[in-house]
C-alpha cells in the first residue's frame, strides 16, 4: 500500500517536472501568435487570459506537489518504506531450525546446518533409550542365568571335552578311560549326552557291547528309546543279545577245538554253516534272535581253520570272506586279517586292513604289530620299516602297552644291533610275559653273550610247563644263525 | 542388499539395539549431537544412531571401537557356556533353553558389532590424517579391523562367518 503511494507520488512529480517546460513554451508561442494575428485580438486576449489562468492553476498545482514532494514528511515516509523493504528481505532470509522451528539455523557449523544452537546443545544430551538399557540388562541376566544353571555341570566339562577330543582323534581306549571320570563326575542329568553317545559308539566299535548296553540302559529312558532318532540304541541292545546267543551257540559247537579234544573238522565247519539257516526265535531257543550273527559264524570258521593248521592262503581267503560281510564288526577280525595277510605277503590287504583298523581305533597296537609283521616276513626283512611302525605304535599305544617292543627287538636283531634288541625286549617282557617273549629274551641274551638270561628264561618257562624253543637251543649250539631264524619265521620263535 | 541388511538387523535386534546404545553413550561422553537415536529403523542406518561426525581422532575411534568391543565382550560371555552346553548336550531342559536364548543373543551382538561404513571412513580419516603418531600406531590394528568389519557387516558377510563358524564347530565336535 505504502509502496504504491510512493510510486504514484514519484510519477506525479516527474510528470509535473516534465509538464512545466512545455507550458512555458506554449505561453511564448501564444505571445508570438498573438502579436502576429491582430484582427482577432480580442478573442485572442480572452483566450490568452483563460490560458494563462489555466496555466497559473496548473503551475500552482505543480508547485504544491513539488513543495509536498520536497517536504520532510515524505522523506520519513520513504525511509519507512525502505525499512519495511529491508525487513521483508530479512524475513525472506530467515530459515527456522529443523528441530524447534523457532530459532534460526546456526550457520557457524556450515551453511546447510539444520539446527539452531540451543537444539544442538540439547542434542548433545539426547536421552538414552530405555530399549538399550533393557537389552543390556537382559544380556547380563542371561549371562548370570546360564552360569547359575551350568554351575553344577562344570565338574564334567573338562573330562567331557578331553574324552570327546580323544574320540575325535580316534584314540578309543584313552577316550573310554577318560569318559569314566566324566560319566561319574556329576548327576546323570548333567552328564553330556554327546559324551554318552560317543562312549556307546566307542564300546560298539571295540566290541564291548555289554558296556554299551549298560550305558544305554543308564542314560536312556524307555520312552526315549522309542523315539525314531534313538533307534540305533535299540538296535545295539538287540544286537548284543544276538551276539551273545551266537557266541554261546558257536562256543558249544567249537568246544572240542577250543579244549584240544578230538573233533571232525568238516563236521564242525558244517555245523557252523548250518547255524546260518537257523531261526532261534521260531525254534523257541531265543525270544529276540531271528538269525545268528553271520560274521561271528564265519569268523569262528576261520578260528577253527587256524587251529586245524590250514594254510595261510586258506585262512586269508576265509578272513576276506568275513571282511566282505563284516562291516561294523571289524573288532572281531581286522587285526587277524592284517596279520594273516602279512604272513601271506599280501601287501594290499595288509595296508587296507591296517588303515581300516587305525581309522576305527588309533590305539589298536595289534594293527601296528600286524603291519610290522609284513616287513618281517619279506624275503629281505625291512628292519627300518619295522622300527618306523613301532615308533608309530609307541606314539599311539594305550595304557603302557609295549607289546610292539618285541618286534622292535626283532628289527634290531635283523640290523645286528644286539644291545638295542636286548633293551627293547627287556622293556617288552616287563608287560608281555608270553612264551614268544621269553624265547626272544633268551635269544637276545645269547646274542649279547648273556647266558644268565637264557637260564632265567628256561627256568621260567619250565616252571610254567613249557620248554624253550628248539630254535633258541639250536642258536645256543651254533647250529642256526639269527638271519636264518628270521628268514624262516620272521623272528617268531 | 539393503533389504537383507535390514532383515538381519531385525532378526538380531538385541545386537542392533546394543550397538546403537553404545554409539549413543560414546556420543554423549564426547558431547557430539545425536540427531536421531532410533536404534531400529527401516533404512540402512538400522542398528546405528544418526549423529554428527566426531571432530577428533580419539572420539572417531571410540565411536567405532567401543560398540564393537562391548558387543564382542558381551557376545563372548553370552556364548561360551551355551556353546558347550548345546554342543555336548549337558544339563537339563531349563539350561538348554536358556543356552539357546543366550546363544541367539550372543550371535546377535556379534552380528552387530562393527561400525557403520561412514563412521569407519571418518575414523580412518581422523586417525590417519589428523591423529598424532601415537594414535596412528596404537589405533592401527583395531582401526583396520573395524574398517574391514564395517564393510563385512554392511554386506552381511559376518552372517556368513557365523554360519561357517557353526558348521566348523559341528564338524570339530
Amino acid at each position: 500500500m505504502d509502496e504504491l503511494k510512493k510510486d504514484e507520488i514519484l510519477e506525479e512529480s516527474e510528470e509535473a517536472v516534465d509538464a512545466e517546460a512545455p507550458a512555458e513554451e506554449t505561453v511564448e508561442d501564444v505571445e508570438t501568435d498573438f502579436s502576429e494575428e491582430i484582427p482577432e485580438a480580442e478573442e485572442i486576449v480572452e483566450e490568452k487570459s483563460e490560458l494563462e489562468a489555466e496555466l497559473e492553476e496548473i503551475r500552482d498545482m505543480f508547485q504544491k506537489e513539488l513543495d509536498a514532494a520536497s517536504d520532510g514528511t515524505d522523506e520519513v515516509l520513504i525511509q519507512e518504506l525502505e525499512d519495511e523493504a529491508e525487513e521483508s528481505e530479512e524475513e525472506e532470509e530467515f530459515v527456522p531450525c529443523d528441530c524447534c522451528g523457532e530459532n534460526p539455523r546456526s550457520v557457524s557449523y556450515g551453511e546447510d546446518y539444520p539446527y539452531c544452537d540451543s537444539c544442538r546443545e540439547a542434542m548433545k544430551r539426547y536421552p538414552l533409550r530405555f530399549s538399550g538399557f533393557l537389552t543390556l540388562v537382559i544380556s547380563l541376566a542371561l549371562i548370570a542365568g546360564t552360569a547359575y544353571f551350568a554351575m553344577p555341570t562344570i565338574d564334567s566339562w573338562i573330562p567331557t571335552l578331553e574324552s570327546v577330543s580323544l574320540y575325535k582323534e580316534g584314540k578309543l581306549y584313552s577316550a573310554i578311560e577318560s569318559s569314566y571320570s566324566a560319566l561319574n563326575s556329576s548327576d546323570k542329568e548333567n552328564i553330556s549326552k554327546k559324551l554318552v553317545r560317543e562312549t556307546i559308539d566307542a564300546y560298539v566299535a571295540t566290541g564291548y557291547y555289554n558296556d554299551a548296553v549298560g550305558l544305554i540302559e543308564m542314560f536312556f529312558t524307555e520312552t526315549e528309546l522309542k523315539m525314531p532318532w534313538n533307534a540305533k540304541y535299540n538296535k545295539i541292545i538287540t544286537e548284543n543279545t544276538v551276539l551273545q546267543e551266537t557266541y554261546y551257540t558257536v562256543s558249544d559247537i567249537i568246544e572240542p577245538v577250543a579244549n584240544g579234544k578230538e573233533y571232525d573238522y568238516d563236521t564242525i565247519i558244517a555245523s557252523l554253516d548250518a547255524l546260518k539257516e537257523v531261526n532261534p526265535k521260531e525254534e523257541g531257543t531265543s525270544t529276540v534272535t531271528e538269525k545268528y550273527n553271520e560274521v561271528f559264524i564265519e569268523y569262528y570258521k576261520y578260528v577253527v581253520m587256524s587251529v586245524n593248521g590250514k594254510s595261510v592262503e586258506e585262512q586269508l581267503a576265509q578272513l576276506k570272506k568275513v571282511h566282505e560281510i563284516g562291516e561294523g564288526y571289524e573288532w572281531t577280525y581286522l587285526s587277524n586279517l592284517c596279520g594273516i595277510a602279512a604272513r601271506a605277503g599280501d601287501e594290499e590287504t595288509v595296508n587296507e586292513a591296517f588303515e581300516k583298523a587305525i581309522e576305527i581305533n588309533k590305539e589298536d597296537v595289534n594293527a601296528y604289530i600286524a603291519k610290522a609283521s609284513y616287513y618281517r616276513f619279506l624275503e629281505t626283512p625291512d628292519a627300518d620299516k619295522i622300527l618306523e611302525i613301532c615308533a608309530e605304535a609307541a606314539k599311539n599305544s594305550y595304557g603302557g602297552d609295549v607289546s610292539y617292543k618285541q618286534y622292535e627287538a626283532i628289527a634290531y636283531l635283523i640290523k645286528g644291533e644286539g644291545a638295542m634288541a636286548l633293551e627293547a625286549i627287556e622293556e617288552a617282557i616287563s608287560s608281555v610275559y608270553t612264551v614268544q617273549s621269553c624265547n626272544l629274551y633268551a635269544l637276545c641274551g645269547l646274542y649279547n653273550g648273556n647266558t644268565d638270561i637264557y637260564d632265567e628264561m628256561k627256568d621260567v618257562l619250565e616252571g610254567a610247563g613249557y620248554e624253550l624253543s628248539p630254535l633258541v637251543e639250536k642258536y645256543k649250539k651254533g647250529k642256526i644263525t639269527i638271519a636264518e631264524i628270521i628268514a624262516d619265521n620272521g623272528g617268531d620263535i | 542388499m539393503t533389504g537383507l541388511y535390514i532383515l538381519v538387523r531385525y532378526l538380531t535386534f538385541p545386537g542392533a539395539i546394543m550397538k546403537g546404545f553404545w554409539q549413543q553413550v560414546v556420543c554423549r561422553i564426547c558431547k557430539v549431537p545425536v540427531e536421531d537415536n532410533r536404534y531400529l529403523r527401516n533404512d540402512e542406518m538400522c542398528g546405528n544412531i544418526e549423529h554428527e561426525f566426531m571432530p577428533k581422532a580419539r572420539g572417531a575411534f571410540a565411536l567405532c571401537f567401543v560398540p564393537a568391543f562391548m558387543n564382542a565382550l558381551l557376545c563372548t560371555l553370552l556364548i561360551v557356556v551355551p556353546e558347550i552346553v548345546l554342543l555336548f548336550g549337558i544339563g537339563g531342559i531349563p539350561l538348554k533353553v536358556l543356552s539357546a536364548v543366550s546363544l541367539w543373543f550372543g550371535i546377535s551382538l556379534y552380528l552387530n558389532s562393527y561400525p557403520l561404513i561412514e563412521d569407519a571412513i571418518n575414523m580412518m580419516s581422523k586417525v590417519y590424517k589428523e591423529g598424532n603418531i601415537l594414535q596412528k600406531i596404537f589405533y592401527a590394528p583395531a582401526a583396520a579391523l573395524l574398517y574391514i568389519g564395517a564393510y563385512l557387516e554392511r554386506y552381511n558377510i559376518t552372517l556368513l562367518a557365523v554360519v561357517a563358524g557353526a558348521v566348523a564347530l559341528a564338524v570339530l565336535f
